[in-house]
């Protein structure tokens, strides 16, 4: 320390000058900090009026979508309701107008005209398609409607039973069936044998010209709980663009006028397969046959085991 | 620069040579804000170089060997003041690598507007590192002398083996520092 009153003055007035500056410098922070604080809470404020306003919207749109996934499913049954009522009251005045058809050209056959005569046979030809088609319309509506709960089941018995069913067909068109061991999968059972039949029947009625028909079902149990089944055929295959639509109602692959169908078999199979929460897709090339594939959960005991193959 | 630098230097200079040294320099160097330092405030470095050079007037010591000692009491202050940035470290080859990622960025967001010069290392093998001071200022001097207070403070067997001054914005604003530990870095 220095002894010197002069030294001593001017060290004391640069401290002093430069408390000052310090407390200016510290005041001016000071409110520096207060204004950004004030910022932040005006921004944190603004934030949380906007996550406000976007979580209404939010729980707005959601309660719309709820309210409209509703009202679908609500219209859905109603729909299915409707076309099950209207094919199945369809069914009986049908049935009269063809027996009467019948009945006509039982009785007045040898009298009429040979062109009335024909006209009759059209109208006749006429009346079983369309019982075809509200057969199958109605075959459709149950899927939903008339199901049974799905249970385990096994595959295998439900292929069986499809070939009983088609037996006589099978064995009239000599097809060549095989099948490789198939899971027990959790399925409505006579679904399932009307899922096979379709797809055994459809394989039989486009058969190629050439050929002996020849059916393989195969199926591989999957890593997520699915069992995926293929059903192979040898017969004409599809082409690309009736791929797309083969499964919609009404829809006839091709030029296959000559064969007799109504178009609702592979619709229905489309149907029976996303009520049991699977997926059906056709693979083929045309000429050369065609593999429909078709996914169903696996049975407990079978989808505990997996992912191994089935056959 | 910051103010910081401009009272642990007055302090020092009173405490190595006394107060009436410190008024005469304070006197001599005609800074624009006459002596009255606070740690909050930020000084032109004109200031400084005019400090050192009046006492290297007084002391007949060169501004270089001045500036060089008073950055290695500085160190040892920086350590004193902020213990966290050598906490857990026992050598200081991590503590120098780490000034430019980890302690100029603390001193960033304290003060945003602080002009920082740039502290590169780099490793040519285990035992050797390479520190690269570069800067708009001409405190090369100051650098040096905060190398040697870090090799002081952490007590390890490393010596700066060589100061080599680079070409930069001017005298003394780039040098390199090669420090070699003992046995391996």
């Amino acid at each position: 320390m220095s002894e010197d009153p002069g030294v001593l003055r001017r060290h004391l007035d640069r401290e002093r000058r430069a408390r000052q500056a310090a407390e200016t410098i510290a005041e001016e922070k000071t409110r520096e900090a207060f204004q950004a604080n004030e910022s932040l809470k005006r921004l944190n404020e603004d934030l949380e009026r906007q996550v406000a306003e976007r979580t209404a919207e939010l729980r707005a749109a959601r309660d719309e979508a709820v309210a409209a996934q509703k009202e679908l499913q609500r219209s859905n049954a109603e729909l299915e309701n409707f076309a099950y009522s209207v094919s199945h009251d369809l069914r009986e005045p049908l049935r009269m107008v063809h027996s009467y058809l019948e009945l006509i050209r039982h009785r007045a056959n040898a009298d009429l005209p040979p062109q009335v005569a024909d006209y009759l046979d059209r109208a006749i030809h006429t009346t079983e398609r369309m019982q075809g088609m509200v057969r199958g319309l109605l075959e459709y509506a149950r899927v939903t409607t008339h199901g049974s709960p799905p249970a385990p089941v096994s595959a295998d018995a439900c292929v069986k039973a499809a070939v009983e069913n088609l037996e006589l067909g099978l064995e009239e068109a000599r097809v060549s069936i095989t099948r490789d061991p198939l899971p027990a999968v959790c399925a409505d059972s006579e679904q399932l044998a009307r899922l096979f039949q379709n797809l055994i029947s459809n394989a039989v009625k486009y058969r190629h010209p050439g050929r002996r028909p020849a059916i393989h079902v195969a199926a591989r149990k999957r890593d997520d709980g699915m069992a995926s089944f293929r059903v192979s055929d040898n017969g004409r295959g599809l082409a690309a663009e009736d791929k797309e639509r083969a499964f919609q109602l009404f829809q006839r692959p091709g030029d296959n006028t000559a064969i007799d169908g109504t178009g609702i078999g592979l619709a229905v199979c489309k149907r029976m397969v996303e009520r049991h929460g699977g997926s059906i897709d056709v693979e083929s090339t045309p000429g050369e046959g065609a593999t429909f594939c078709f996914t169903l959960p696996l049975a407990e005991g079978d989808a505990a085991e997996g992912g191994s193959a089935a056959g | 620069m910051k103010g910081i630098v401009f009272t642990e230097f007055t302090a020092f200079v009173e405490g190595r040579a006394g107060l009436d040294t410190l008024d005469r320099i304070i006197d001599a160097a005609v800074g624009e804000s006459g002596g009255a330092y606070t740690a909050l405030g930020t000084y032109n470095h004109r200031e400084m170089l005019g400090l050192v050079d009046a006492l290297a007037t007084e002391t007949g010591q060169t501004p270089e060997a001045l500036m060089t000692a008073f950055g290695e009491h500085l160190f040892h202050r920086f350590a004193e003041m902020n213990p966290a940035f050598v906490a857990g470290l026992d050598h200081p080859f991590p503590f120098l690598e780490q000034v430019e990622t980890y302690i100029h960025m603390e001193v960033r967001k304290l003060y945003p507007d602080a002009e920082l010069p740039t502290i590169a290392t780099e490793r040519p093998d285990a035992a050797t590192l390479c520190v690269t001071y570069r800067s708009r200022r001409p405190f090369a001097a100051l650098a040096h002398g905060l190398v040697e207070g870090c090799l002081d403070h952490f007590g390890a067997p490393v010596t700066l083996r060589a100061r080599e001054d680079l070409p930069g914005e001017g005298p003394g604003t780039a040098a390199r520092f090669t420090l070699v530990a003992e046995g391996g870095g």
